[in-house]
């Protein structure tokens, strides 16, 4: 179980479940997301705004978007 | 059997938009080339697979049909209302096909490469090569690979056919990314060995607890096989498409007992259509123009239609040797007056429905009859669904905003 789970920076998808249907690429506004021939659905991190439009239009539920991660301390 | 350095159109996605783009394209005399990221054309399905005769007719493909691209034709449509009041629309005649959009697809394609068109799979676009002419961006390349081997192709345009992805498209720099409120959530199980009404008749079954702003459809694909989904809004429901319709199967003991042997989902454009697909040496067609039926939900005559269009306008910028957007801009106005303002009439009856109650709907299935309910579906006859809903004070507002 769980083995599909893919853990990216605040950003969680599950590969075994995920059909690579590109639904979450499209409504993605910052182009964070591509649907890739290889690996299945690519996150680029640094894109992210944490907005959560790919898990709500996903028509499984395979992603789960955390808030953004507090900023480390100054220096 | 090589892919070219330079040619006069290079269309990126080989669905149906972008077949027939490049296929008229070639028929028309351009060097074009038609390229798809995936393995095979036509894989995987993304698609309820419904063609109607009307774009058949359009796209002159009557009697020209290989009986493997479709599984079933089709009569007409049973709906129910969400109190489940049934509404049977027959026409007595094939009004629409369910495709094997597999088959479909590869036969598209194929026809593209008869035409002329260079066409080759397993060919992913990463990038656009953008340059500078008289103080303006033009989009004048791609950069790519095809299995292990980078390649750049020079080209006058770049056709965006990326679909629902639209990757390519918005890396262009179209605005088109798809908005949560005219996108729909949709899932789809191809199932066999269920039992249906009518195996000529698309089946439809409205309300809001089953499939909130959207509908449960069974499309035939055969007397016991078929596509059987769901498409919802995205804006947020307590459930995800997938549990949805399987809530609605574990009620129906003649779906239920059948075989999975497809599944399938994806995003699914219902308006927000862009008044501008084209810039400098590039153009959307398809889904990655939003040109989708946004009460159905059908796509593949429009991205069609709109493929040919596009395809003449591109033939004539090549005769005058500019692809400038301007020039291009010819597309937006003919695709508007032949397809856009009759879809946008669709888009405001849609508003409508994903507005109005369950017990709202129910009037409409009481009041409205199978023909009207089908040129409704046309944008057509908007008139009378204003009439219907004057019928009731709170609904007075959404009624005058349709006329």
């Amino acid at each position: 179980m769980d083995q599909g789970i893919r853990q990216e920076q605040g950003w969680t998808i599950d590969d075994d479940k995920c059909l690579r249907c590109g639904a979450c690429v499209g409504v993605c506004p910052p182009l964070a997301l591509d649907l890739t021939e290889r690996g299945g659905i690519h996150f680029i991190e640094e894109k992210c705004t944490h907005c959560t439009l790919c898990e709500k239009v996903c028509p499984i539920g395979c992603i789960k978007v955390e808030p953004p991660k507090a900023k480390q301390h100054a220096h | 059997m090589v892919l070219g350095s330079e040619y006069d159109v290079v269309v990126v996605g080989a669905g149906p938009g972008g077949s027939a783009t490049a296929r008229k394209c070639a028929e028309l005399g351009l060097k074009t080339a038609l390229l798809e990221k995936r393995q095979e054309i036509g894989i995987p399905v993304r698609c309820g697979e419904g063609l109607s005769i009307y774009a058949v007719q359009a796209l002159g493909m009557v009697d020209k049909l290989p009986r493997q691209v479709y599984a079933q034709e089709i009569d007409g449509a049973i709906v129910y209302s969400p109190n489940g009041k049934k509404v049977v629309i027959d026409f007595g005649e094939t009004v629409g096909y369910i495709l094997e959009r597999k088959m479909y697809d590869a036969w598209l394609a194929q026809q593209a490469a008869r035409k002329g068109a260079y066409v080759q799979a397993k060919t992913e676009i990463t990038q656009l090569v953008k340059e500078q002419k008289n103080g303006e961006t033009y989009i004048t390349g791609v950069k790519g690979n095809f299995e292990s081997d980078d390649f750049e192709i020079k080209c006058n345009a770049v056709v965006g056919a990326d679909g629902v992805e639209g990757r390519i498209t918005r890396m262009a720099g179209l605005r088109s990314t798809l908005m949560l409120k005219t996108t729909d959530s949709g899932y789809q199980y191809e199932m066999v060995d269920i039992e249906m009404e009518d195996p000529r008749k698309l089946i439809i079954y409205f309300g809001s607890k089953i499939s909130p702003r959207g509908y449960v459809w069974i499309f035939p694909k055969g007397d016991d096989r078929a596509n059987v989904g769901i498409g919802i809004g995205s804006m947020g429901y307590e459930k995800t498409a997938k549990q949805y319709l399987d809530a609605w199967i574990a009620t129906q003991p003649g779906i239920r007992k059948g075989s999975i042997v497809n599944t399938v989902c994806g995003g699914i454009p219902v308006g927000g259509f862009l008044k501008n697909m084209v810039l400098n040496g590039f153009a959307a067609v398809g889904d990655a123009a939003h040109q989708v039926n946004p009460i159905h939900g059908g796509g593949i005559g429009e991205a069609q239609r709109a493929g040919y269009i596009l395809g003449h306008v591109l033939a004539e910028a090549k005769q005058k040797n500019d692809f400038s957007a301007k020039a291009l801009a010819t597309y937006n106005e003919r695709w508007w007056t032949e397809r856009g303002n009759m879809l946008r009439n669709v888009e405001k009856v849609r508003e409508v429905m994903e507005k109005i109650a369950d017990e709202d709907m129910d009037m409409l299935a009481d009041s409205l009859d199978g023909e009207t309910i089908m040129e409704l579906c046309h944008g057509k006859r908007l008139s009378v669904l204003a009439k219907v809903l004057m019928k009731k004070p709170s609904l007075l507002k959404l009624a005058t905003a349709l006329v």
